[in-house]
């Protein structure tokens, strides 16, 4: 499963200077708690280095074809130029982070964060053919834990009560699933000839084909009687992936807004987020 | 019954996509398939295919806009 971060994604998931959009997500969060942005500035930061390293990561570790910049370095390097990274986000995360007393918490969430998130990788490249609930269950152990980070870290910038960060950390995960669906899509569109697991929308397939073959109509039980461990992409497409996709955005983003309701008390961040997770991803 | 067995279910039954387009909840309790209410209103929004951002303005669900007048569904 990939995680796209740092690499402008294919979907025009990206800002004006082509940069990911939410790189902004830790002073949005802290904007909407009712804190000034400019405290989570190195938050950020950490969150984008770290954002970085794991992108890299995730690549190398998929065996992903690498970016034009460590393409000639190769794999070694390219993890080498990651693990510098993960110290460089901890070197960011100074005593001085956020408040006084938000950056000794904010610190030891980033790094529990990184254990939940290669937990998650290493089911991930470790399970053969995960079931539609495990794909669900890794892409809230990376995507998911690294989006509800980036939330809480900024709203824990503007001081608020931990009851009031775990709203933030709800719909961060939200987002980052939302974000997860957006890469799987993505990858589909580069076809299925010889690729490997390709996450959710195979998963998805593989669950109703399992569990459905009675209920098929002739067209598709024909087809799927011989089905190829990897199917015809006509075929994903017909099994209704996307509706099923389309059903869980929508969970997702109500979610999502409903811990905004919750969570909010300046409207200035609050609606740059309402509309952030409202359009990821672009579209399915 | 799990939402992806019922999304595969409208892909690939056409009668049961019809009615389920027409009336989501009453074709699902026709048949005694029980989903969560928030998957159940997920899949209505799904359906009816409408972008969720042109009703959010107004405060209405996409629940809301299926149930409005315009929407009822034809009894045939």
């Amino acid at each position: 499963m990939r995680q796209s971060l740092m690499a402008p994604p294919a979907d025009s998931e990206a800002d004006a200077g082509s940069r990911p959009r939410w790189l902004q997500l830790p002073l949005l969060c802290c904007q909407a708690a009712g804190g000034d942005p400019g405290l989570a500035e190195p938050v950020a930061a950490a969150w984008a280095v770290l954002y970085a390293a794991a992108h890299l990561l995730d690549s190398v570790e998929d065996g992903d074809a690498p970016e034009p910049w460590w393409k000639p370095l190769g794999p070694g390097p390219a993890s080498n130029v990651a693990t510098g990274l993960i110290a460089t986000c901890a070197l960011l995360l100074t005593p001085d982070t956020g408040r006084p007393r938000a950056a000794e918490p904010i610190r030891q969430d980033f790094f529990q964060t990184v254990l939940q998130m290669s937990s998650g990788q290493h089911r991930d490249l470790t399970l053969a053919s995960p079931s539609l609930e495990e794909c669900w269950q890794v892409a809230e152990a990376k995507s998911g834990a690294f989006f509800g980070l980036a939330c809480r870290a900024g709203a824990r910038c503007a001081g608020i009560d931990e009851a009031l960060v775990s709203h933030y950390s709800t719909y961060g995960t939200c987002l980052g699933l939302l974000v997860q669906i957006g890469d799987d899509l993505a990858d589909l569109s580069g076809g299925l000839a010889g690729r490997g697991p390709l996450g959710i929308p195979m998963a998805y397939y593989q669950a109703v084909t399992a569990a459905g073959t009675a209920e098929r109509s002739d067209r598709f039980g024909a087809q799927a009687e011989n089905a190829p461990t990897q199917p015809s992409l006509e075929l994903l497409e017909s099994s209704g992936m996307r509706l099923y996709l389309r059903a869980k955005a929508h969970e997702l983003r109500e979610k999502g807004h409903r811990a905004l309701e919750r969570a909010t008390v300046s409207a200035t961040g609050a609606d740059e987020l309402s509309r952030l997770i409202q359009s990821t991803p672009r579209s399915i | 019954m799990k939402l992806e067995q019922i999304v595969h279910r409208v892909a690939t039954d056409a009668n049961f996509a019809a009615a389920a387009r027409r009336d989501l909840e009453r074709t699902m309790a026709r048949e005694g398939i029980e989903l969560a209410p928030a998957e159940l209103a997920a899949l209505q929004a799904a359906l009816w295919g409408t972008p969720e951002g042109a009703i959010r303005p107004s405060g209405a669900t996409p629940l809301d806009v299926w149930h409005s007048p315009q929407f009822e569904p034809q009894n045939s």
